[in-house]
């Protein structure tokens, strides 16, 4: 499981990864990053809303309001332009900070 | 037996008393929980199991308001002013009623701030009436009356301000105490023999200034930290009956 402050350090470039794959809602976004970690993050699920609307803020996704088949509104988040920029940007940081940290920490002992 | 509605209601109470989080959040959070729970009921949970199962996922308010708090530092102060005045938590639809009701909010706001002067005004008139205080005599000499006068406008002056905020009586309290002495260095240092009639634009300023300390600052913390409307926990305790009627 991940601590606290390594998740808040991934959130972002894990929510711009998942809206690059499509339009997608909060509930579903979450669904999407818990499945693809094998639930090794977690956090307060409402605290995704204040990084997307920073996120909208600073005109990297938009949002729009969308009724489901249920009759539920939902709010769906999808990319900008500039958000695929960032998302570039954070792959090439983090890509620095894992080829940095593979360095000092030697490779993983390959099993096979 | 489980009322989710009285549920969601106690549990979105303490969202609406804050500022910091608008109508769209507080539908965005509830649409989220009962996404959550859609999918615990299910897996075959009970209505209330499958709620607090998805309370605990998406959080509480003690929980989320530091995120939403960060949200709002980063909103202009324009944008905060606009968003209290607009009282965004109580979700219009219609633009025409959420200007309404912006304006209804400024009057008040405005009429709370000017009421003081003009009331501690007609107070003073009407002492002078009574030949309580004099005219011609400076008014430090007779402090204890003002003193007396100031205290009787307070409660009334500010009632139309009192929707803002339940809090509101902690700054009152400070505005009073700043105001006593800002209102006590003006005419004992700089106009000594300030009188009524004497004092002018100087004077009227003076006293103008001093009367809005009080809901000036409470103003300025309540967008600087998207503060608290009423009291929380009576707030809690209304909707309940409510939802329980």
């Amino acid at each position: 499981m991940l601590d606290k402050e390594m998740t808040a350090a991934a959130l972002r470039p894990t929510v711009l990864a998942v809206l690059a794959q499509g339009e997608n809602y909060g509930y579903e976004i979450i669904k999407a990053i818990a499945e693809t970690s094998g639930n090794q993050v977690e956090w307060a699920e409402g605290a995704l809303y204040p990084l997307l609307h920073r996120m909208e803020r600073q005109k990297l996704v938009e949002s729009v309001w969308k009724t489901a088949e249920n009759g539920r509104r939902r709010k769906y988040y999808r990319l900008r332009a500039e958000g695929q920029k960032e998302l570039v940007r954070q792959k090439r940081q983090w890509s620095v900070t894992t080829e940095l940290l593979t360095k000092l920490w030697g490779p993983e002992p390959c099993l096979t | 037996m489980f009322d989710l509605n009285r549920a969601l209601q106690n549990w979105m109470a303490p969202f609406r008393v804050s500022h910091i989080y608008s109508s769209d959040d507080l539908m965005e959070l509830e649409s989220h929980l009962l996404d959550r729970m859609e999918v615990a009921l299910k897996d075959g949970a009970s209505e209330e199991d499958a709620f607090w199962m998805a309370l605990e996922k998406v959080g509480d308010e003690p929980t989320l308001r530091r995120q939403y708090q960060l949200g709002w530092g980063e909103l202009s102060w324009v944008k905060r002013f606009w968003r209290l005045l607009t009282n965004e938590t109580v979700g219009f639809t219609s633009p025409g009623r959420r200007i309404g009701y912006a304006v209804a909010r400024a009057v008040s706001l405005l009429v709370g701030l000017v009421a003081p002067v003009y009331l501690f005004a007609l107070l003073v008139f009407l002492a002078a009436g009574f030949k309580l205080i004099e005219f011609g005599r400076p008014v430090y000499e007779q402090g204890m009356l003002f003193t007396v006068l100031w205290g009787l406008q307070g409660p009334f002056s500010w009632l139309p301000i009192r929707n803002w905020t339940g809090k509101i009586s902690d700054w009152m309290r400070l505005g009073f105490a700043v105001a006593s002495i800002f209102v006590a260095l003006v005419f004992l240092l700089v106009h000594p023999d300030f009188h009524i009639g004497s004092g002018g634009l100087i004077g009227v300023l003076s006293i103008s200034t001093a009367f809005s300390i009080g809901p000036v600052l409470w103003l300025l913390q309540t967008v600087s930290r998207g503060g608290y409307r009423v009291d929380y926990d009576s707030l809690l305790v209304r909707v309940s009956d409510r939802a329980s009627q």
